[in-house]
């Protein structure tokens, strides 16, 4: 009888441990699930974040660039008012080396866009060309290029008078992609 | 006894994780919301501002006169007066063209380019100067606007672009 008991008791012990097993069992899995889950987000979160750090790294870039055209554009220098680069003072500019260390930039082009045709240029065949090479730094091969529309203006003589004469442009400022 | 207890507690989880299922996809359809209205939206781009700034600047093909050349502006002004460039041509026609062949020019506009489509306005209040359009328009626009003091009155010239 007594051994009877001692049976049935250890045999309800043995089933509270198994059931206790289970539930450990069970917990360690939706343990390792949840941490599991966090890994994948924080994995996610770090690829947007790496993604975005070179976005910025490239808006970085563009905004100076941006920034850059914006001032060469509104410059005394370059300037015959709002959006509107003078193409006279641009040929003189064009060689002047000493400009250089201003511009933290790949390349400052001006393309004619409108009207079209002509090609680089240069003392000879101005104002009948199309682009403007104001600076070209030496060895960079990845570019990209942001660009603002101006008017490129100059004097001709119409009728007798001086007056402006303005086409349209394109100006191109080329920064480095990393 | 135990049996009754045990499906009514199963029922609470299921409630639970159906209350968690629901608040996850409200709050998931709040965030598409405010992201696709923020796609519809036409955002202001600075290259379009500069197109529209520099062309009022450019000379066009229309010479009243020997000594006269007008600028884009100035063809604008001549088009609201309803005047002519020779004997052939009418201002706001000219106007017309050289819009058109302003953003043939500077834009490329396809289905295989980054630029789907345009549309291109200069207007006056209701009256329409110049409407051009071409593509298929998309949920994905900028845009820019500026505005022509001529004689008291605002002409606006707009453009929005399409990717």
């Amino acid at each position: 009888m007594d051994r009877m008991r001692w049976l049935s008791a250890a045999c309800g012990r043995m089933k509270m441990k198994k059931k206790a097993q289970f539930k450990i069992q069970q917990m360690a899995l939706m343990l390792i699930a949840v941490v599991l889950f966090f890994i994948l987000v924080g994995l996610f979160w770090l690829a947007l974040q790496y993604r975005n750090l070179q976005k910025q790294a490239l808006q970085l870039e563009e905004s100076k660039s941006i920034l850059l055209s914006e001032f060469l554009s509104s410059s005394t220098e370059f300037s015959c008012g709002s959006y509107c680069i003078d193409t006279d003072k641009m040929m003189v500019l064009i060689d002047r080396k000493v400009y250089y260390s201003l511009w933290p930039v790949s390349y400052i082009k001006l393309r004619k866009i409108c009207p079209g045709g002509g090609g680089e240029c240069n003392r000879e065949n101005y104002p009948n060309c199309s682009i403007y090479s104001v600076y070209e730094k030496e060895g960079n091969v990845s570019r990209g290029e942001i660009g603002s529309f101006v008017a490129l203006c100059r004097y001709e003589k119409i009728g007798g008078y001086a007056k402006r004469v303005c086409d349209l442009g394109k100006l191109g400022i080329g920064y480095e992609i990393k | 006894m135990i049996s009754k207890k045990k499906t009514r507690k199963a029922q609470e989880e299921m409630v639970g994780f159906v209350l968690i299922v629901v608040l996850v996809a409200i709050i998931a359809l709040i965030f598409l919301g405010i992201s696709m209205r923020k796609t519809t939206r036409a955002e202001e781009n600075k290259e379009i501002d500069s197109f529209l700034a520099s062309t009022l600047l450019f000379t066009t093909n229309c010479r009243p006169s020997a000594d006269a050349v007008y600028d884009f502006k100035d063809l604008i002004r001549a088009c609201l007066k309803n005047e002519r460039c020779d004997e052939l041509e009418k201002a706001c026609d000219v106007l017309n063209k050289t819009a058109f062949n302003l953003i043939e020019n500077s834009w490329k506009i396809s289905e295989e380019s980054r630029e789907k489509a345009y549309i291109f306005r200069i207007y006056k209040g209701e009256e329409s100067l110049v409407y051009l359009a071409e593509g298929k328009e998309s949920s994905k626009k900028q845009g820019a606007e500026i505005y022509l003091p001529v004689e008291g009155e605002n002409v606006y010239l707009r453009m929005e672009i399409f990717y």
